[in-house]
């Protein structure tokens, strides 16, 4: 399948084709790969990439890129140092989601008010609103996130599932932890979705241990 | 012929006036390019030939009628009540100026 270009893009040599890899190849975020967009983020943002700062995929993938490295940091050290393999495969595994997840996927209706209104949000921007969500629970960091059920259908019941890590033991129990993860993304995706969230379906895993048991709610 | 009977020059200025409206609402944090990647395809052939083609309309103002935009909301905001706001505004100011539209497209693919 080919893209019809404009004129000027065709003018330039450039082929619909070209169009379709850049924005369908699902390790390609508009373009950009995750590890693009950390060299960007490296380069503290500048000279500025029009390519990802106009790109809500991108910029869904840097913010989650943002809160991995400041919640992580200890972790990415020794990374860095090479001296905790088991780390790296973790943050090596956020990382791939991230990419994968940052993906606009599917429109998610919002129920209109008038016969014109046809509003939606991406599946992109509701995985981003639930990891940053669950990132925001102490010591926590949301490893992947998926919405279970047909979202494209108004009211069609949805199940979330989050996995989440913990980066550090603050004192609390794992269920208390599950409970404040899905307490923060049941309230966040109520603000901005009107998803029928029947289920929040919470694992948390700490480093080098099994998962801890799923917890439904 | 187009539904909303206007000439690019009208189109173009329509769509400036309605890029600023959506601008300035509340809850509203950014309008996007309709198409991520084409920007980036056509930074890269100015950069071959010197020129730089203008950013294209952030609004698609259609000729069947319909209005698109893709937009990101504020993390504080209620994101369907920004949808709802961004629909009713574009067509106040559609219909003030005498635009046809049969629908308005409303896309959220950020919470910033």
């Amino acid at each position: 399948m080919t893209t019809e270009l404009p004129e000027d893009l065709e003018a330039a040599g450039m082929s619909g084709e070209d169009v379709e890899t850049l924005s369908l190849e699902p390790e390609r975020l508009d373009g950009h790969t995750i590890d693009e967009l950390a060299d960007y983020l490296d380069a503290g943002m500048v000279p500025a990439d029009p390519s990802i700062d106009d790109s809500p995929s991108c910029q869904n993938a840097l913010d989650a890129l943002t809160r991995v490295r400041m919640l992580s940091h200890g972790a990415l050290e020794a990374d860095a140092l090479d001296e905790d393999e088991r780390e790296d495969d973790w943050i090596t595994e956020i990382l791939t989601n991230i990419s994968l997840e940052a993906h606009a996927g599917r429109d998610i209706p919002l129920p209109p008010l008038r016969e014109t209104e046809n509003s939606v949000i991406t599946e992109g921007a509701v995985r981003s609103i639930v990891r940053r969500a669950g990132d925001a629970v102490d010591g926590v960091l949301i490893g992947r996130c998926t919405l279970e059920g047909d979202v494209t259908v108004p009211r069609a019941p949805v199940s979330v599932e989050v996995t989440a890590r913990l980066l550090h033991d603050h004192g609390s129990t794992s269920a208390a932890v599950r409970e404040a993860i899905a307490v923060a993304v049941g309230e966040a995706l109520r603000t901005h979705t009107e998803l029928a969230v029947t289920t929040i379906r919470v694992t948390v895993r700490q480093d080098g241990a099994a998962p801890v048991p799923e917890e439904e709610r | 012929m187009t539904a909303h009977g206007l000439d690019d020059d009208a189109r173009d200025a329509l769509v400036v006036d309605l890029e600023a409206l959506v601008d300035g609402l509340e809850g509203v944090a950014h309008i996007y390019q309709p198409r991520a990647t084409l920007p980036a395809l056509l930074a890269a052939r100015a950069a071959t030939d010197g020129t730089t083609p203008p950013p294209p309309p952030r609004i698609e103002l259609c000729d069947d009628a319909t209005v698109a935009l893709t937009i990101a909301t504020e993390a504080d905001s209620v994101s369907p009540e920004v949808a709802h706001r961004v629909h009713d505004a574009l067509l106040a100011r559609l219909q003030e100026a005498g635009v046809p539209v049969t629908r308005i497209d409303v896309r959220i693919a950020r919470v910033d």
